[in-house]
């Protein structure tokens, strides 16, 4: 998927289309792999924010990587600007603690996880949910309970009203169906 | 897909999940509301790039910082001018619905007084006086003063024109008149109806009197 800087710089609305759904996975990878303590709702309005300060400031950077980078950094410190707000409320102003200490921010895994590794994530996840939208529905609901959702063969069964063998079927078919849609050479 | 593919493929799909998760279950990997909001931050960006409104989802959701921060939108805004257009629209029609009447014709009221009643002669009837003078008008005849009382202090309800009121007061011998326009204090003129004479003698200048008054 190429996407050129200038095309985003003249504000070429095909080509942010195709960012925006890049730089947003690659935001919530960072939301996902920093932050699992807050919420979904939380993951949004950050990344829509860091997405939003790409746009911004666009004219900055050199290229489209710059772009994954500067979302991964946006991203982080809107996170920690939250968890600052909310350690203020929570405690009152002027109490300064460190990161690790704030709840629900992962900080261990936040200082591991290297850029590149996020924005990896991040497009890794695009195109996972892309070609999951091809599958046939049947087949893609039991990969989605299963892989994403937690879900065991057991409850998928009971959900669809089907034997606990088929499930096994319908993952093995769903998993093919998904790598049919991948791109050639994934990951 | 051998035993290492699809290991890798799940191992993948674990790792990528809880991203997945967040990102639209539509047909589009963005929700609705999330492009809707990336492209109005672009529109701000690049406004002469921006598409046509009608290609563009309606509602733009804003984050939670932002609502805290009540930062204008082009959203804000229009709302603002709209208001705006509203509440001068409601002026202007409350001026237009209180301006006074262009050029509408006086409404005239006539009535008599006369509680002795009618004394036979071979003399004009006074009533008949008042309907010559004012064919258009069916003069009224009270022989009460409680009855004439509530006759002169009934005016038409949010009538725009000027209104005239013709009282031929019979036992004082006198004509009053009664003329309320718009906008100016209600006026009153007596014009006095002499022994002897004629009610006729006195009506065109009670008339002249009328069009000077009601004249813009």
């Amino acid at each position: 998927m190429d996407i050129g800087i200038e095309q985003l710089k003249a504000g070429d609305r095909n080509a942010w289309n195709r960012a925006f759904e890049v730089l947003y996975a690659i935001s919530l990878s960072v939301c996902c792999a920093s932050a699992s303590g807050l919420n979904h709702q939380e993951h949004e309005d950050v990344a829509m924010e860091a997405v939003g300060e790409v746009v911004e400031f666009v004219e900055k950077v050199d290229s489209f990587e710059d772009c994954k980078k500067l979302v991964v950094t946006i991203s982080k410190n809107r996170l920690v600007d939250r968890f600052r707000q909310r350690a203020t409320q929570k405690h009152g102003a002027g109490k300064v603690e460190s990161l690790e200490a704030k709840e629900g921010f992962d900080a261990v895994d936040a200082t591991q996880q290297q850029p590149d590794a996020l924005v990896l994530l991040g497009e890794n996840a695009l195109i996972l949910a892309k070609a999951l939208k091809q599958v046939p529905e049947q087949y893609r609901k039991a990969v989605e309970d299963f892989y994403l959702k937690g879900s065991t063969q057991q409850e998928i069964a009971d959900r669809l009203g089907l034997k606990i063998g088929s499930i096994g079927v319908y993952l093995d078919r769903g998993l093919k169906a998904l790598r049919e849609n991948l791109p050639e050479g994934w990951p | 897909m051998n035993d290492a593919e699809k290991s890798k493929l799940e191992q993948e799909l674990t790792k990528a999940a809880p991203v997945i998760n967040r990102l639209g279950d539509g047909p589009s990997v963005l929700p609705d509301h999330v492009r809707a909001r990336l492209n109005a931050a672009l529109d701000k960006k690049f406004p002469l790039a921006a598409q046509p409104a009608s290609q563009e989802p309606a509602a733009v959701r804003k984050t939670t910082v932002e609502r805290e921060q009540a930062e204008p939108s082009w959203l804000e805004v229009w709302r603002w001018w709209i208001g705006l257009a509203t509440a001068t629209a409601a002026v202007v029609l409350v001026l237009v619905l209180n301006r006074p009447g262009p050029n509408l014709p006086p409404v005239i009221q006539v009535a008599m007084l006369d509680s002795v009643g009618t004394v036979r002669g071979t003399g004009e009837k006074p009533l008949d006086t008042l309907q010559k003078q004012w064919k258009e008008v069916k003069p009224q005849e009270f022989d009460d003063a409680a009855k004439l009382k509530s006759w002169q202090e009934a005016w038409p309800a949010g009538s725009k024109q000027t209104v005239v009121k013709v009282l031929y007061d019979r036992d004082a011998s006198e004509l009053r008149l009664t003329v309320r326009v718009k906008g100016r204090p209600t006026v009153e003129k007596t014009f006095p109806v002499k022994q002897g004479q004629e009610l006729g003698s006195v009506l065109p200048s009670v008339k002249a009197t009328i069009e000077q008054m009601v004249a813009p």
